[in-house]
């Protein structure tokens, strides 16, 4: 009895073991459980570093009735009420939403269109619009001044030739100047990335689709 | 005792048959666990050059002149292409440092995107240095922040936006905990990484509080079209599978002069990024002017990434004008 233990044999559990490991490697059956993601489709507009308006030069064109024309080619022939600025038949679809600073003359110059008005008889050209803000938001306009406020493109070192700052109104619109919403880019899509709230991950997150899709047995 | 002489000679012929069973099916185990070895291109094992190459402080100009033209070859053979790879040192008097106004940020994820086309990183699998949380304001718990956010439009009502990366610390945890220094500090602040010599042991990854750095856990997938040309060798050359990265403000543009990719692409200007060392920059005059803050102070690693709010906070209500819903997830 005691000499029969001793000879039992393990070897056959050893060669199972051995093809069970051959099968594993062959099938491989790791290779298609990482969860890859299909590439972000993100194109070259959507990182583009244009400002998100396009502001008016000097003198002022605008494309209106199917002509390029400048403010005062029609201005120096239609007279401006005095009281309220009156707008029956042109630049209707302007809505100002300003604030309390709700009259076109607070900014346009009434007598010359193709200026902005600063105070009294003082104007400045439509290139140089971010004098007009700085008349009413003098402390953002400091900061923007400096660098803070608004952005800088070209290089980090502050007089280096090239750079340009970014008006006012490239970023805002002078008639309804609050920031626009927009849609943003895609989420990320990885696992990879030390979640920092994996208890708290939403719908969203590619680990809680990757565990349901899982569970169902999709994939 | 014939009895036993048979079961002798029965035994070792069974036995002869066992332990060739024994042998020849652990050798099909073992040939079959060397598959992946198929897989491999002709390039895969890199050069021999890559393999005795010094660590990125011992190289003399002359190695690290071998060794762009080295990674140049690789790369012109990888993705057809020619890169303008260079080695650019930190500058004198220059000390980067980012600055954040999170009453700006919108969380619109553009910085993210460019940072991806900067920065020759794997799109498939994903990995980007930028993580932009989403957090309820009033708040600046991280774990109730969501970087998973899909909504229609951002801003989101009564919520902000903190984007997260790479903090430059000055004392980094990451530099410390690195066994073999292939993470190490320049004179102008930026934390780099030698991708040759890092072995791909992750304590890095695991002692970052700000959860900066990423892995390439499988060989990056980064096609041709998708390349960015103008290379560095401490930043954005290719990487390989193995190997730790994470944001170094754009070294192959900052050393340079110009801004990093992801200042560049803000749309409404809440990055900010200079020299601290030039009482005139912005960064300079940010830090003097606003209450600035950094995240998880606690742990004193002295980021030189900073956080500030303006005045006006919390932000007024968005424009309604393209938010019919705010996109409320
Ligand atoms: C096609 C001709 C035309 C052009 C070009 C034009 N305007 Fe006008 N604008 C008018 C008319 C007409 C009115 C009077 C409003 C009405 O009766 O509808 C007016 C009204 C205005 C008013 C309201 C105050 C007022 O005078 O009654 C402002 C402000 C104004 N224009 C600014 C501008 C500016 C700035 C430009 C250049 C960017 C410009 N306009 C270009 C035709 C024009
Ligand atoms: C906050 C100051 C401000 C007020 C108030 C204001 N504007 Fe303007 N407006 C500007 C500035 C600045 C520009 C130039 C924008 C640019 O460069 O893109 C401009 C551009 C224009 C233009 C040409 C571009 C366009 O959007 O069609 C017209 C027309 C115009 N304003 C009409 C008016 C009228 C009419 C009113 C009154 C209802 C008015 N503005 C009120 C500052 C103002
Ligand atoms: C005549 C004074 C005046 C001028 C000129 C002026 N603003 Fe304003 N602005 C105001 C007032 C008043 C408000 C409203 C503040 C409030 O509601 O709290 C305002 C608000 C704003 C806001 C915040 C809007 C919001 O809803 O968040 C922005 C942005 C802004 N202005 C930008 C500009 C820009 C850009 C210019 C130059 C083109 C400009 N402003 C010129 C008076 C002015
Ligand atoms: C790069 C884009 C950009 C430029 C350039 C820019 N702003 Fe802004 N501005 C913003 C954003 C984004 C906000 C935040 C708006 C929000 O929260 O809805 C803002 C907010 C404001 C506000 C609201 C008050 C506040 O601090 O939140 C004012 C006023 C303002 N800007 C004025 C200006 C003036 C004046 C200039 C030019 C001297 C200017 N901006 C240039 C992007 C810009």
């Amino acid at each position: 009895m005691a000499r029969n233990r001793d000879n039992i044999d393990i070897s056959p559990v050893i060669v199972l073991v051995f093809v069970a490991c051959t099968t594993w490697f062959i099938a491989d059956p790791q290779d298609e459980r990482i969860p890859y993601a299909s590439v972000a489709n993100v194109s070259k507009e959507d990182i583009s570093t244009a400002p998100i308006r396009t502001r008016l030069s000097d003198p002022p064109m605008v494309h209106l009735g199917g002509y390029d024309r400048d403010c005062n080619d029609c201005h120096r022939i239609f007279k401006s009420l005095d009281k309220t600025p009156n707008r029956a038949f042109q630049h209707v679809d302007i809505k100002l939403n300003h604030g309390r600073n709700s009259r076109c003359f607070n900014c346009h110059a009434k007598a010359d269109r193709n200026r902005l008005t600063i105070y009294g008889e003082m104007t400045v050209s439509y290139d140089q619009s971010e004098q007009l803000c700085a008349k009413c938001h003098g402390t953002t306009f400091k900061d923007w001044n400096r660098g803070i406020h608004g952005r800088t493109m070209g290089s980090w070192q502050p007089h280096a030739a090239g750079n340009t700052r970014l008006k006012c109104v490239e970023c805002h619109n002078p008639h309804s100047p609050a920031y626009l919403r927009m849609k943003p880019l895609p989420s990320p899509h990885t696992l990879r990335m030390g979640e920092p709230s994996i208890a708290h991950a939403t719908e969203d997150s590619p680990l809680t689709q990757w565990i349901l899709s899982d569970t169902e047995g999709a994939h | 005792m014939t009895d036993s002489e048979n079961n002798g000679s029965n035994q070792s012929r069974r036995s002869f048959l066992r332990s060739g069973l024994l042998a020849s099916s652990g050798m099909l185990a073992l040939a079959t666990s060397l598959k992946p070895l198929l897989d491999l291109e002709p390039g895969d094992l890199g050069n021999i050059d890559s393999f005795i190459q010094k660590h990125y402080c011992e190289m003399s100009e002359s190695d690290i002149e071998k060794a762009l033209a080295r990674i140049a070859d690789d790369v012109e053979k990888r993705y057809q292409l020619r890169p303008d790879i260079r080695d650019l040192k930190p500058l004198d008097g220059v000390e980067f440092v980012y600055a954040l106004n999170l009453s700006r940020c919108i969380g619109c994820r553009k910085c993210v995107h460019a940072c991806v086309a900067e920065n020759n990183q794997s799109r498939s699998p994903e990995i980007q240095y930028i993580r932009v949380l989403e957090m309820p304001h009033g708040t600046l718990d991280i774990e109730k922040s969501n970087h998973h956010y899909n909504r229609a439009s951002v801003p989101a009502d009564s919520h902000y936006y903190m984007p997260v990366q790479c903090h430059q610390c000055k004392n980094a945890p990451c530099v410390k905990v690195c066994p073999i220094q292939a993470t190490w500090q320049q004179d102008d602040g930026v934390t780099v990484i030698d991708y040759d010599w890092c072995i791909g042991c992750r304590y890095c990854q695991a002692a970052c509080p700000y959860w900066a750095r990423r892995f390439n856990f499988t060989e990056p997938g980064l096609t041709k079209k998708d390349v960015n040309p103008n290379m560095n060798y401490l930043s954005n050359r290719p990487r390989k599978k193995g190997v730790i990265e994470k944001c170094h403000f754009c070294l192959q543009r900052t050393r340079a002069g110009k801004l990093p990719a992801c200042q560049e692409v803000c749309p409404t200007g809440a990055r900010k990024f200079g020299n601290v060392l030039d009482e005139h920059s912005n960064v300079s005059q940010i830090l003097r002017t606003k209450r600035v803050f950094v995240l998880k102070e606690d742990v004193n690693t002295l980021p030189r990434f900073f956080y500030y709010f303006d005045e006006r906070y919390p932000r007024k209500q968005a424009s309604s004008e393209t938010s019919k819903d705010g996109g409320s997830a």
